[in-house]
């Protein structure tokens, strides 16, 4: 069945299916009602997972499926559209597990006419999926196998002859099974979190490359025109990200408290002005760039040739990397941030995951757990730069100490133990973003609830709502009163969970959270796109289901309310600064979770009542929570 | 030129667009402003940001966290940040 006679806009309608133990390749075509009960994304992997994957599956074993999901607007030709998902069982925290990357890939997906790729199986060797429009071909990859992310990419666009095919590419960490190894669309867009890379790596699946030939149909096309037109004309002024990147208001943050320090000890850097993007700019910067129809070029190329040569190929540090790398790990040397920035592309890994980690080691250092003897004889103490660079290319190749840290932080901890437990920053395993929930006190609770982890791509920023003015625009997704970033209460539980929908829905449509458009101009894009009548409580609505199956999936899995937690770090002060006292208080954040699952329908536990299930139209989602009896 | 006596002369950073202040004020660069006396900090923001004043969220004088009613001294060093970021 095509796509005219479904009437479906925005859509290609047709998902694939590669099963690589069986070299199968095969055509799915959802039903409508799939479209618009999930909308796409996140909200295709949560149940496609929860189906498919069987209970304790292992997540790097043949039974782990690996999904990359597109949404309705990715690939449409208007900013922010470059975005698709990627979800897994995680290798990380054996939980629910999903990321997202920008750049061309996805958009070059929907174009050679798919909305979702799903791959099963384990390959006996290396091989990488060519899709060229409606050719799609398993094609021996013997030859990328062991190369870095740029040569892997190249190679393959040299193999056919074509600069225009967009690729997925796992580097050698993927394939050692680094647990938080990443998926590089295009060398430099990652789908960083939960360890992807090491499914894909598992897989034996080195690459996707795409080319696609044919233009998304859409319901409304000037009003698709219209909205492009719009922020190309106006995006300077609503957001500043197109200067420097993110990590442009790192001094800010130092100042805020929301800086994380040596390991999350502190919330700021004296040495901030050393790394922030406007310094890594000012001195090493090439070129902005950016992804697909966006005009904003948010992402910096940096080259540097002394005494870290950086290759501008691999593009430039983000907010999270300059401070995972940067102040986290005491580093005041943007040259050796964008080479560890450098390091992580090449290979394929997590920087946030890879930052934290590292940090993580350096305190087990400092503190007398972790001594020569274990680190080979590196000095890995705060502030060593040349120290942290040596253990992130020993995490990539997965040799001395790094080959214990390449497990992740919290892994890690429990073979080195002796009370090491206390300094790892993760939540279900997966480390913090750069984002203090002393500070961030929703964004703390949301870290707390969230199936994945600790992902701030999808939580409430609360220093974003601490004011008045934006409420006449939020007021339309029933969100009305400025509230402090600090506080933790019972209206701030509300606020993740009306406002935490709101975050969460970009990663349903295939949208980029860093361009700026308003509420009611997301409204209108899903409706231009697709052609329905769209609401925001139906786009919310969509955004539970996908919630409450991700949840199911991690309480099959055999997760309790004792994972709903944060580490014990963040219940504890920093030592100085601005926000010095201020702690996530376990008494509040207990009653907090609490009333933000009750929001959800789920009771005090967490656990999705029936009643829920049955209300957002997912009653088959409860023999998930209740087994039938074998 | 003498210098207006009825004026003070600050330096102002902003991280937040201000496109009704002009080419002078360069995202994150450091530009001079001649203010009455008497302004106060959160006058100052209101002047630059104009419209978008709804991305502010927090401000420094000289390097130290500032609240909105601080009167400005001659020479002071202005921060405006928007809270915002992430990637």
């Amino acid at each position: 069945m095509g796509l005219e006679s479904k009437n479906l806009f925005g859509y290609s309608g047709r998902v694939l299916r590669v099963n690589l133990s069986e070299r199968k390749i095969t055509i799915e075509e959802p039903p409508t009602d799939f479209y618009l009960r999930y909308l796409g994304g996140r909200g295709f992997i949560a149940p496609t997972l929860l189906q498919e994957v069987p209970a304790k599956a292992d997540p790097l074993g043949p039974d782990n499926k690996l999904i990359f999901a597109l949404g309705p607007l990715t690939g449409i030709p208007f900013p922010g559209t470059g975005r698709n998902s990627v979800g897994a069982k995680s290798p990380l925290t054996f939980a629910f597990g999903e990321a997202e990357a920008g750049g061309f890939w996805g958009a070059e997906l929907k174009k050679a006419g798919w909305d979702a790729l799903i791959v099963s199986g384990i390959s006996p060797t290396p091989v990488f999926l060519w899709i060229q429009d409606d050719q799609v071909e398993l094609r021996d990859a013997a030859h990328l196998w062991g190369l870095e992310v740029a040569p892997a990419h190249s190679a393959i666009q040299k193999e056919f002859g074509d600069q225009q095919i967009r690729t997925a590419v796992i580097g050698p960490a993927g394939e050692k099974l680094i647990r938080f190894a990443c998926i590089l669309n295009d060398i430099t867009h990652a789908a960083g979190r939960t360890g992807l890379g090491a499914v894909m790596g598992s897989k034996k699946l080195k690459a996707i490359a795409v080319r696609g030939r044919h233009t998304p149909q859409v319901a409304d096309q000037k009003i698709i025109a219209d909205l492009a037109r719009w922020m190309s004309q106006n995006f300077k002024e609503k957001a500043a990200v197109w200067k420097y990147g993110t990590g442009h208001m790192m001094e800010g943050y130092n100042l805020a408290g929301n800086l994380p320090t040596l390991n999350f000890q502190d919330g700021g850097f004296e040495e901030v002005k050393k790394i922030t993007a406007q310094a890594v700019c000012d001195q090493f910067r090439v070129e902005m760039y950016g992804c697909y129809a966006c005009p904003i070029r948010c992402k910096k190329r940096v080259k540097i040739e002394s005494p870290y040569a950086v290759d501008p190929i691999y593009g430039g540090p983000e907010y999270e990397t300059l401070a995972a790398f940067g102040s986290n790990c005491g580093i005041a040397n943007s040259k050796a941030i964008c080479k560890a920035h450098e390091i992580c592309n090449r290979n394929g890994i997590d920087t946030i995951s890879a930052g934290v980690t590292i940090s993580f080691a350096m305190e087990c250092f400092t503190k007398g757990l972790l001594t020569t003897k274990d680190t080979g004889g590196i000095d890995l103490r705060f502030g060593n730069e040349e120290a942290m660079l040596k253990i992130l290319e020993q995490i990539g190749q997965k040799q001395g100490l790094g080959a214990l840290l390449a497990e992740g932080s919290r892994l890690a901890a429990k073979q080195i133990g002796r009370g090491s437990e206390e300094w790892t920053i993760n939540v279900k395993g997966l480390e913090v973003p750069m984002h203090d929930p002393r500070l961030k006190q929703g964004m703390g609770l949301h870290y707390s609830v969230h199936p994945a982890g600790a992902d701030h791509c999808s939580g409430i920023h609360d220093t974003l709502l601490e004011k008045g003015p934006q409420f006449e625009e939020w007021s339309s997704i029933d969100v009305n009163e400025p509230i402090p970033s600090v506080e933790l209460s019972p209206r701030k539980a509300r606020l993740v969970y009306q406002f935490g929908l709101w975050r969460h829905l970009p990663n349903y449509l295939g949208l980029c959270v860093l361009v700026p458009y308003t509420a009611k101009q997301t409204l209108e894009a899903v409706e231009a796109v697709t052609g329905w009548p769209m609401s925001y409580w139906r786009l919310m609505k969509t955004v539970e289901r996908g919630i409450t199956l991700a949840k199911i999936f991690n309480i099959r899995e055999g997760f309790t309310p004792a994972d709903d937690s944060l580490p014990r770090r963040l219940h504890t002060s920093q030592r100085g600064g601005n926000l010095q006292g201020v702690i996530v208080d376990p008494g509040q954040l207990s009653e907090a979770q609490k009333l933000y699952f009750q929001m959800l329908g789920w009771d005090e536990q967490g656990i999705p009542t029936r009643a829920r299930l049955v209300e957002l139209d997912i009653p088959w989602a409860l023999a998930y929570l209740n087994p039938s009896p074998k | 030129m003498p210098k207006d006596q009825d004026t003070i002369s600050v330096t102002v950073r902003s991280f937040i667009p201000a496109p009704e202040s002009g080419k002078r004020c360069e995202l994150g660069r450091p530009f001079k402003m001649e203010l009455p006396p008497g302004i106060t900090l959160g006058g100052l923001a209101q002047r630059i940001l104009a419209k978008n004043i709804d991305q502010l969220g927090i401000m420094a004088v000289n390097g130290g966290v500032a609240k909105e009613d601080l009167v400005l001294s001659p020479g002071d060093k202005i921060d405006l940040y928007a809270l915002l970021d992430g990637g």
